[in-house]
Formats: C-alpha cells, structure tokens, sequence
C-alpha cells in the first residue's frame, strides 16, 4: 500500500485539493501543471503524479465524510487528474471517463470555475486549457444549460465494485473504509 | 467498459428531499399544535384562579396538567405519523446505496426511541446523507439578484482598518511579520474573510459571486444574466473582528519560529516541491471560540457529488438571474467537527507569501496541521 506522502499532501493541500474552498487556487495549479503528461520534468512533480495514479488505481485517497464514498472520491480524484494533467486517463485507471464524455456530459471543477461565456469574464489561462483538451466556450456552455435535466458530474458506482474494493484491502493495497461491508 | 448513467442519483435524491421535507413540516404543525393546545389550557386556568369557590384552584391545576398532556400526546403521535415516511425514505437510500458504491443500508431502529429525524437512521452513510439534506430544508436562506446588488461593498479604509487592527493584536515579536503578511497584493483574507464585510455582502458573495471587496467588477447585463470574473467555492465567511483574524496568523508565526529560522524554511521544507501550502491550525492551537467566525455554505453541500451540483445550479442562476442556489448560515468553530483555520501560502522565487486564511468546520484530507508540520 502507497500511504499518502507528505509530498503529495502538499501538493493538494494548497492547489488541486482546493477546488470547493478557493477556486482561484485551484485553477492556478491546474494552470501551472503542464497539461499533458509526457511535459512533466520536474522530479517532485513526477513523484506527486505518480503515487496520484496509484491513489486512483488502488481506491487508497480516502473519503472525506461518511457521505463521501470511495467511489465518489475517485470519481473526484479522476476529474482533477483530467484537468492538471489533460485527457489521457491516469496510467491502470480501472474505470477511464470515455474520452467524448469530459467538457460534454462530464464538467470537471476546472470548467465550472474557470471557463466562462466568453473568454473576458473567463481566466486567462483557459483559452489554451481548452485548446489543448480540444474543446470550446461553447462546448462548455451547452453541458452547463443541459445540467439541468440531465447530470453531467459523476457516475454511478459500477457492477462488482464493492467486491474489487475488498480485493484491493485482501492485497494490502488499501485500507478498508466505513460502510463497505 | 460503459458504465450506468447518473440520472438515476439525481431522481432519488429529489424524492428523499420531498419525503424529508413533508416530515420537517409535520413537525412543525404538530409542535405549533401542542404549544397551542398548552397556551389555550394555561389561559382557561388562570382564568379560574380568580373565583374563589370551593375546589377550584385544583381544577385550575388539573386543566392546565390536560393541556401538558396533549401536547406529549400530539408529540407521541406525529412520531407514529412520521413512521411511514421514514420507512419510505430508508428503502429509498437502499436503492441509492449500491449506485454511490456503499454497502447495504442497515435496518432502522424502532420508531420513537431516537431523537430528531436524522437519528432515526443507521449511522454512516444513511445518517449523514439524511443530516446533510435537512440541515438545508431547515435552515436554508437565499438572496434574490436585485438584492444582492444592493450589498454594497465597503469603503477602502474599512479593508485598511481591518489589516491595522489586526496587526495591532499580534505580539510585539510578530508584530512586522504578520502585518506586512496581510498587506501583501497577494493575500486576500481580509479583503474576503475580514471582519468590515456584513453578513449579507457575504451572502452575496456565495450566492451571486458579488466580490464583498468590490474590486472585481459585478454587473447584470441587459440580457438579465450576472457577469463577473469573482469566484467562489461551496462556502463563504470569516472573522468577525480583526483580533479574531489575527489569532491563527499568531499562532502560525509562534510555531515557525519555534522550529525553523525562518519562515521561508519552515514553509519550504515542508512544501517537498510544491508551489503552494494549505496549513490548518486547530480552533483551540489558534484560541478561536464562538462567535469568533460566520459564514455561509451551500445547503445540500456535504458531498463531494452534491457539491459539483449545486456549482453547476449556481452558475445557471447566474447565466439566467433567477433560480438563486441556497445556503446556510454558520459557526464554523461552533458546528464544526474539527473546527479551525486554512492558511494558504504561496511560493515566490526563495520566499512565500500568504494567499488566504480562512476559518473551517474541519481540514481537508490533504491539509496539513500546523503541529505536524517538520
């Protein structure tokens, strides 16, 4: 099992992790990572991405609350991989957003916060944050207008996974969390 | 692998809210019921007390003792009427347990031997998913767009009053630091956290994004829609005075330099690469207490899932200028489960300097504690 590290504690504790208390926080480390995965240079950062796929891979980040599942925090976890690091999913995802899906019928924080109607009420870093995931003010605006009927935030739990968290716990790749048995 | 749409979530989540809210307003009925039926049977009694014919005044006391007994009556009764309702509800977080990947609900208690509705069901996620959603239909409040921009932002020597006053507070040692902290370009916890701004500007900020410093621009456009680059989470609030404010800034700077030579060490040694750094110090490391801290949240906001949403519904109230989100009003020191202080800092070049600082109901997963820090 990877306990979180200090390193990777910080690395959200003032950015990444920061999207429902300081947005501008959130869209500035978003911003900063490079995007993409194949940019990544700087050792800590390679470090931090790492065990992040690892979180995500093993269902090891655990949940905030008792109304926080595992599930929905992987879900959370997969939304701010996509927007610090693009649309390639993090390396083992088990369950990998389809890639059509993000900015469509999935809004990530990043969209919500920083992509506005039109790029002066929007930040300034969100023309080319757009670009580089091949999507439009426009795109963004249509999933926003369809929330209303339809949910574009996270997925349904899927079949089997209560019984792959246990797994995950039997191989000591995480610990057991309240209300999975 | 295609996985089941969400939808789903959505449609049960609204009928648990309907059910919570018909029994928030059985409630209500039957504890108006009984305070009535008390009041008009204390009325009759004094009435008596008057007249001064044999065996009155036990009567008085036998009427007034009726009504008493009607209310503990009533009260018993709208637990059985509630029974139902609740029975209802927990097959409903049946349905809704597999779909947030959690195991089987467990049985509910017998009816009546709990207090308060949330309690009726089994602790864990039931509990909490139920406690979340009442504490919106109870308490929640609103602002309309009009209203919102009649919240009018302080004047600018309120914001430099706030930052000198609170500067006086810190300790003679800190006094320089923390000062020149809090008049940094970069940090804005007393142009947003501070205590000049009223609770309403607050509300506006949550619910209308409407900077409470007025720096950011905030207009309603002739389409009807709000236009603003502010922007702001799931929560807003602060301090309540400028000592409030300067306490955790305190207790920060006495820890740093306790341990390191300076501030720049200290925050970098524990930052392991990282250019920004989320530190939470406890209400009781800080000396917070009631009142200290106010604020807002969003109701229906104590999930990761809820949160996105109520986001998304905000924004479209924005885009349409109808349709407000709604909060709760709060004590973050008082209600909270792990009350305290955010500090955010941020690098720059060999130094740091303070973004924000925040009053919390608990730090997130990732903070780290002002006592753990190397």
């Amino acid at each position: 099992m990877i306990p979180m590290s200090e390193r990777f504690k910080a690395f959200f504790s003032g950015g990444l992790g920061m999207a429902d208390a300081e947005p501008d926080l959130y869209i500035e480390a978003c911003e900063e990572a490079p995007g993409s995965l194949a940019d990544v240079e700087n050792a800590d950062l390679l470090l931090f991405r790492d065990e992040f796929a690892a979180h995500i891979r093993e269902s090891s980040f655990p949940p905030g609350s008792a109304a926080d599942s595992q599930w929905m925090t992987d879900e959370w976890l997969r939304d701010i991989w996509y927007d610090a690091f693009g649309p390639e999913a993090a390396p083992g995802d088990p369950y990998p957003v389809a890639p059509e899906d993000w900015g469509r019928r999935r809004l990530t924080d990043y969209m919500l916060h920083a992509v506005n109607r039109t790029p002066e009420l929007s930040s300034p870093g969100a023309p080319a944050w757009l670009e580089k995931r091949g999507l439009t003010f426009d795109d963004i605006e249509a999933a926003v207008e369809s929330s209303e009927t339809r949910s574009v935030g996270f997925r349904n739990a899927p079949e089997g996974w209560l019984h792959r968290l246990h797994d995950l716990v039997e191989r000591g790749l995480r610990e057991e969390q309240p209300g999975e048995r | 692998m295609a996985l089941a749409g969400s939808g789903d979530r959505g449609e049960l989540r609204a009928a648990i809210e309907g059910l919570l809210r018909t029994c928030v307003e059985l409630e209500r009925h039957a504890a108006e019921m009984a305070q009535t039926s008390r009041d008009q049977a204390n009325r009759v009694a004094r009435g008596l007390v008057g007249l001064r014919a044999p065996g009155v005044s036990g009567l008085a006391g036998e009427i007034a003792d009726i009504g008493t007994a009607m209310s503990v009556d009533l009260s018993k009764d709208f637990l059985e009427a509630r029974a139902p309702y609740v029975a209802e509800v927990h097959q409903l977080l049946g349905l809704l347990a597999p779909l947030h990947g959690v195991a089987t609900v467990p049985a509910l208690s017998p009816p009546a031997t709990v207090d308060g509705l949330a309690a009726e069901f089994p602790a864990g996620f039931a509990r909490s998913y139920i406690g979340d959603l009442l504490v919106g239909a109870d308490r929640s409040v609103t602002l309309g767009m009009s209203e919102a921009g009649q919240a009018t932002a302080p004047a600018p020597d309120a914001i430099d009053q706030s930052k000198t006053v609170a500067g006086s507070q810190l300790s003679a040692d800190f006094h320089d630091e923390g000062a020149s902290m809090l008049e940094d370009p970069a940090c804005h916890a007393v142009e947003r956290h501070g205590p000049q701004i009223s609770d309403k500007a607050q509300l506006a900020r949550l619910i209308w994004l409407k900077d409470p410093s007025g720096a950011d621009a905030w207009l309603i456009a002739p389409d009807g829609s709000v236009q603003t680059n502010h922007r702001c989470g799931t929560s807003a609030g602060g301090f309540t005075s400028p000592e409030a404010l300067a306490k955790p800034i305190e207790a920060f700077l006495r820890v740093a330099h306790s341990r390191a030579n300076d501030v720049a060490d200290f925050i970098t040694r524990n930052a392991h690469g990282a250019n920004n750094l989320g530190v939470h110090i406890s209400a009781s490391q800080a000396g917070l207490s009631a009142g200290d801290a106010f604020g807002y949240r969003g109701a229906g906001t104590g999930m990761r899932e809820t949160r996105r949403d109520w986001i998304a519904a905000r924004r479209l109230a924005m885009r349409r200028g109808e349709g407000p989100v709604h909060a709760v009003p709060y004590d973050p020191v008082v209600e909270g489960t792990d009350p305290g202080v955010t500090l955010v800092f941020k690098r720059s070049g060999t130094t740091w300097r303070l973004v924000t600082c925040y009053p919390v109901e608990k730090p997130g997963t990732t903070n780290r504690r002002l006592e753990d820090l190397a």
